[in-house]
């Protein structure tokens, strides 16, 4: 068997208070296949966020190795991770994090211009539906658009995945529901390897691999032979 | 209250920040107001302790011991003060190894000495003089000084005027009559008085005294400098003692008249270097310590410090006062949701304020008052110190000001606790869901610059959020603008004051008044001796040039009926000064060099009916080329003339006419009675004093570079607080800069923080927060600047006496390093923030919305 996409093996990830140690993920392994849609699931305070910020580059693990696409993101330096986040990983977060003083095609041009081969932005807006709303700025677009706005950005960084904390979060049903499905569509048709995390059991069945997190440590592994699209989930 | 100390703790380099700023503030203003209290307390005291007279009186005729017995037996109408003590003094003019001093007899009761070495003379062979007229004549305590009195000899009946010629020096001391280093003018030697030497009484040969002194006790209690009632006391006495006077003068003419067989009582006259007097003028002048010209130039220098005091800390205050609002806004705005949730749990307003208001009550109390006890501590004896190197002072006496202390801590508080409780309480008049609920951003905006697509395309999309962040935050703009602003102000107004002080010492000594020295002979010279004075002038080693003019003082009235003294100088035709006086206008852009400063400037238009007055004057006077102007003479009598030019001049003030203009405003023709020379360079000046003076006629000679010196040593002390000022304006900059970009900082962490989840790297991120810093200073230096010469040109005015004019233009050197400064520091700062934003946890900013 040739080497997973992704490799989390044995990572811990300790945080200390003062005299108080804070096991946040406490041993987890899994493996991701590329162009594979996973879903994260379990209870508030089980690590999942800790893993992805781990998967992402944004924190460094305690012990234990993590493997993305042959690069060994445990063993990187601060400025390797800049490095990787910057042509890699696509983020999509809960609140958006748009710059407001930049309109919404210009919020995905920001990210764009840093990579080694961007997507066009345009086409990339025009992808999230979004086409008539590029020079609108963030405080004029929904909440839904807002997101959109996010995750055209995360994609034209043409990165090797797309990591979703909590997408739908902040968002009403009908559009969570169009947000998810946006992001199944961007796996489905480009092969893009995507992780959303999140803590709506009912979201498990779009999912091709679904990673249940306990106290830090992964409870179940599943495997979807036959993932739904989202629209035909109802929760 | 504990939340408060939490708080403190939590944000250790907010809270020194801000402690620091009002310890600067409150320091700053209060040690430049305690200054000139300080320095005129210390002065005040001094006098006490030595009885400096309050009144003295010279005489026309000389003063006998009848005189002093009138004076200690007068008693005036009740109300009036009292004099407690009257002493008589006897004093000539002599040479000392070719050093021109003034002998004086040893003060008893009045103006006693403060020794500083040895003792005060027992004997009739001994005398006490200055320290630092032993060091110059390189003699110590115990060596034999031979005072020459050949020159006062001429005077006097007896064979001279003093017993013995040799003094066993026996102490060294400080006279509280002299306290600068000028000791007057004398017409023997080098025309100019280096020190004073005391003996005992019995050792001069001469009956009457050259003045008495009187003091009153009880205006003692007054501060002489600082009180108003002090001058009014004073000049109720010494009119009082008028009419006495005129009697005592009476008699005394009488008795002269009466021993007129004795001719050589005339010569006796003469002895007081009192010239041209005739029997017939008995008359007493009766004169207050103002009179005393060292007592009046500390007075002047005080004066100065405590205009400069007025006005400049304020401004001072009004940046630190801003920056510290601006960061306990921008506190209380932060914790809006904190505070949300605490009112949502049913705490009061104030429950909530507490500790906000605890916080910069802290930070504004704590600062306040350590900064005014460093600032009175410090300031006033830094500056005292400098003015010591000029002066011959006491020891410094610092005085305690409960209003200084309640303004100066008072504000500090008031800006930086009441923006405190200004900002929570209308934080906590929204409901507190509205709080909890996290404020929405602001709309994003297009600029104007966006029209301009050549521009606009060419930008990042960092460099188009910086120009829309710019217009987009307009209070933070204008509060980076105007603290940066200020900064740059402050440093510009203390170079610039250094500037204007400097230049005018060439400006009015080299550039203005050409000439090196003005002899001045007697209105009733001889033909011979005038002659004689020309033939000794043509002899003269290293003389350039001469001119023989009129100069006479004369008042000039001011609108507020004031009468400024004036020098009138009065030749043929005004042209022939040239070489000698620059008559021009003043050049206003200032850094041309001198020989080119007339091609800048219109002529002077030297109309030969109307008088020329210099700058500085027609300021005072309010008036403008054309108009009339009324000159007064000695008795008093007007004479109105029309103003046909001003001329630029900074040291006191001049006239310059025609002899015909003379002629059609006062009466008479004006006889020359002063020649102006013009020296080669490298001339002993010492020698050409001593030939000239000892020429019949000649009355005095005035060397220009004395002046210089003079006037260079009393500015010299205000170098001291301009380099205060400067760098109190240099700490606050940075404070201020460091401020406002931390406020920078965490305004914008969650941007920052999406940027670097982006993968920015660190450079590329903080140079987001800096380009926006770096425009707001180039702003802020540019308007700074701009704010500092028009700060510097309100502040030279105001610290101007009346007999000065200082340079009102900054140096362009001064405006680059002022600029150059603030960025240094905005660089500084700015290094600082690298290190905050590199250690921005992108987590922890982007896991809320807040």
């Amino acid at each position: 068997m040739s080497d997973p996409f992704i490799l989390f093996e044995n990572v811990t990830k300790i945080y200390r208070m003062g005299e108080v140690e804070i096991k946040a993920v406490n041993g987890a392994d899994f493996t991701i296949d590329k162009g594979e849609f996973t879903v994260i699931v379990g209870p508030s305070g089980a690590g999942k966020t800790t893993i992805l910020n781990m998967l992402g580059g944004m924190d460094q693990c305690t012990s234990g190795r993590i493997v993305v696409d042959g690069r060994d993101v445990s063993k990187s330096s601060s400025r390797q991770l800049t490095e990787y986040r910057r042509y890699d990983i696509g983020f999509v977060f809960q609140f958006y994090n748009l710059v407001q003083n930049l309109t919404a095609l210009e919020n995905v041009e920001l990210a764009s211009q840093i990579c080694k081969n961007p997507l066009d932005a345009e086409e990339t807006m025009k992808e999230v539906g979004l086409g008539d709303r590029m020079n609108n700025f963030p405080s004029q677009l929904s909440g839904g658009e807002q997101q959109r706005v996010a995750i055209a950005r995360a994609l034209a960084k043409n990165p090797k995945l797309l990591l979703c904390d909590e997408p739908t979060g902040a968002l009403d049903y009908v559009t969570g529901k169009q947000i998810l499905a946006l992001l199944q569509k961007t796996c489905r048709e480009k092969g893009m390897t995507v992780i959303v995390i999140t803590h709506n059991l009912a979201l498990t069945p779009m999912a091709d691999k679904v990673i249940h997190i306990r106290n830090g440590k992964v409870d179940r592994l599943e495997i979807n032979e036959d993932p739904v699209p989202v629209e035909q989930i109802e929760w | 209250m504990t939340d408060a100390v939490r708080e403190i703790l939590h944000t250790k380099k907010k809270f020194f920040s801000l402690l620091i700023m009002n310890f600067l503030a409150v320091g700053f203003l209060a040690g430049l107001r305690m200054t000139a209290p300080d320095m005129k307390h210390s002065l005040d005291v001094y006098y006490d302790e030595q009885n400096l007279m309050d009144l003295r009186i010279v005489s026309t005729l000389g003063l006998t011991d009848k005189d002093l017995e009138t004076l200690r037996e007068w008693r005036g109408a009740s109300g009036l003060p009292v004099i407690s003590d009257a002493e008589g003094s006897k004093s000539f003019d002599a040479l000392v190894e070719e050093e021109t001093v003034t002998v004086f007899s040893l003060p008893v009761m009045i103006n006693r000495l403060r020794l500083t070495d040895g003792r005060l003379p027992e004997n009739s062979g001994e005398c006490v003089t200055e320290q630092f007229f032993l060091d110059k004549l390189g003699i110590g305590i115990g060596d034999t000084i031979t005072i020459d009195t050949k020159d006062a000899d001429k005077t006097t009946t007896e064979s001279s005027v003093l017993k013995e010629h040799s003094f066993v020096v026996v102490g060294a001391a400080k006279s509280p009559m002299y306290i600068t280093r000028t000791r007057g003018a004398s017409r023997i030697g080098s025309g100019t008085v280096t020190a004073w030497i005391s003996i005992p009484e019995e050792a001069f040969t001469q009956p009457y005294y050259s003045a008495i002194y009187l003091t009153a006790d009880e205006l003692d209690p007054l501060d002489c400098y600082g009180d108003s009632d002090y001058e009014d006391r004073t000049e109720l006495l010494s009119d009082a003692l008028e009419e006495p006077g005129r009697e005592r003068a009476a008699e005394r003419h009488e008795e002269l008249i009466r021993d007129a067989t004795i001719t050589d009582m005339f010569a006796q006259i003469l002895s007081m270097g009192l010239e041209a007097v005739q029997i017939e003028g008995g008359k007493w002048y009766i004169l207050g310590r103002n009179t005393l010209e060292s007592y009046e130039e500390f007075a002047m220098d005080a004066e100065r410090m405590s205009n400069l005091a007025d006005v400049f800390p304020m401004i001072f205050f009004l940046v630190a006062a801003l920056s510290s609002l601006t960061t306990m806004t921008r506190m209380v705005e932060e914790h809006r949701t904190e505070i949300g949730g605490m009112k949502a749990l049913g705490f009061t307003a104030a429950d909530i304020g507490i500790k906000y208001i605890g916080y910069a009550l802290a930070a504004s109390l704590g600062g306040g008052l350590i900064g005014w006890a460093f600032g009175i501590l410090t300031i006033p004896s830094i500056i005292y110190y400098e003015w010591g190197l000029e002066y011959i002072l006491p020891p410094m006496r610092l005085l305690v000001s409960a209003r200084v202390l309640a303004y100066s801590v008072g504000f500090a508080v008031l800006a930086t606790a009441g923006s405190a409780a200004a900002a929570s309480r209308s934080t906590m008049s929204a409901s507190a869901a509205s709080l909890m609920r996290p404020r929405a951003p602001r709309p994003g905006k297009r600029v104007l610059l966006e029209r301009i697509p050549a521009i606009w395309k060419r930008l990042s999309f960092l460099q188009k959020v910086s120009v829309r962040n710019l217009f987009r935050y307009k209070r933070r703009f204008w509060m980076t603008v105007a603290g940066i602003g200020g900064c740059t102000a402050l440093v510009v107004t203390g170079l610039g004051l250094r500037d204007s002080i400097f230049d005018i010492l060439a400006w009015q000594f080299d550039e203005i008044t050409c000439y090196d020295a003005a002899v001045s002979f007697s209105d009733e010279i001889g033909v011979a001796d005038k002659v004689r004075l020309r033939e000794e002038l043509a002899r003269m080693e290293g003389l350039e040039g001469s001119l023989e003019c009129f100069q006479s003082r004369l008042g000039l009235e001011t609108v507020d009926g004031k009468a400024e003294n004036v020098v009138v100088t009065c030749i043929d035709d005004l042209k022939s000064l040239d070489g000698f006086i620059r008559l021009r206008h003043r050049e206003h852009g200032g850094g041309i060099a001198p020989e080119y400063k007339d091609l800048f400037t219109a002529p002077l238009n030297m109309d030969p009916d109307g008088i020329v007055i210099d700058e500085k004057m027609a300021e005072l006077l309010h008036v403008n080329v054309g108009d009339r102007v009324t000159l007064t003479d000695a008795d008093e009598e007007e004479y109105s003339a029309v103003v046909s030019d001003i001329t630029e001049n900074y040291v006191n003030h001049y006239v310059y006419m025609t002899r015909s203009c003379w002629k059609g405003i006062m009466g008479d023709w004006p006889q020359y009675n002063t020649i102006l020379i013009r020296l080669t360079e490298g001339a002993d000046e010492e020698k050409a004093a001593a030939g000239l003076l000892s020429m019949d006629g000649v009355i005095s000679y005035s060397r220009i570079d004395q002046m210089r010196t003079r006037f260079e040593g009393s500015v010299r002390s205000i170098n001291a607080i301009i380099v205060i000022v400067i760098a109190a304006a240099a700490v606050l900059a940075f404070l201020v800069l460091f401020n406002l970009t931390n406020i920078n900082v965490t305004e914008r962490i969650r941007e920052l923080a999406t940027l670097k989840v982006l993968g920015f790297y660190d450079g590329e991120t903080s140079s987001y927060v800096y380009r926006e810093n770096g425009f707001l200073t180039l702003i802020g230096a540019g308007l700074g600047l701009y704010m500092g010469k028009w700060l510097h040109g309100w502040l030279i005015t105001t610290i101007e006496v009346d007999y000065l004019m200082f340079g009102r233009s900054v140096h362009p050197r001064s405006y680059i390093i002022s600029a150059i400064l603030t960025c240094l520091f905005s660089l500084s700062v700015n290094l600082f923030s690298y290190f905050t934003i590199r250690k921005i946890d992108m987590i922890e900013s982007l896991k809320s919305i807040e």
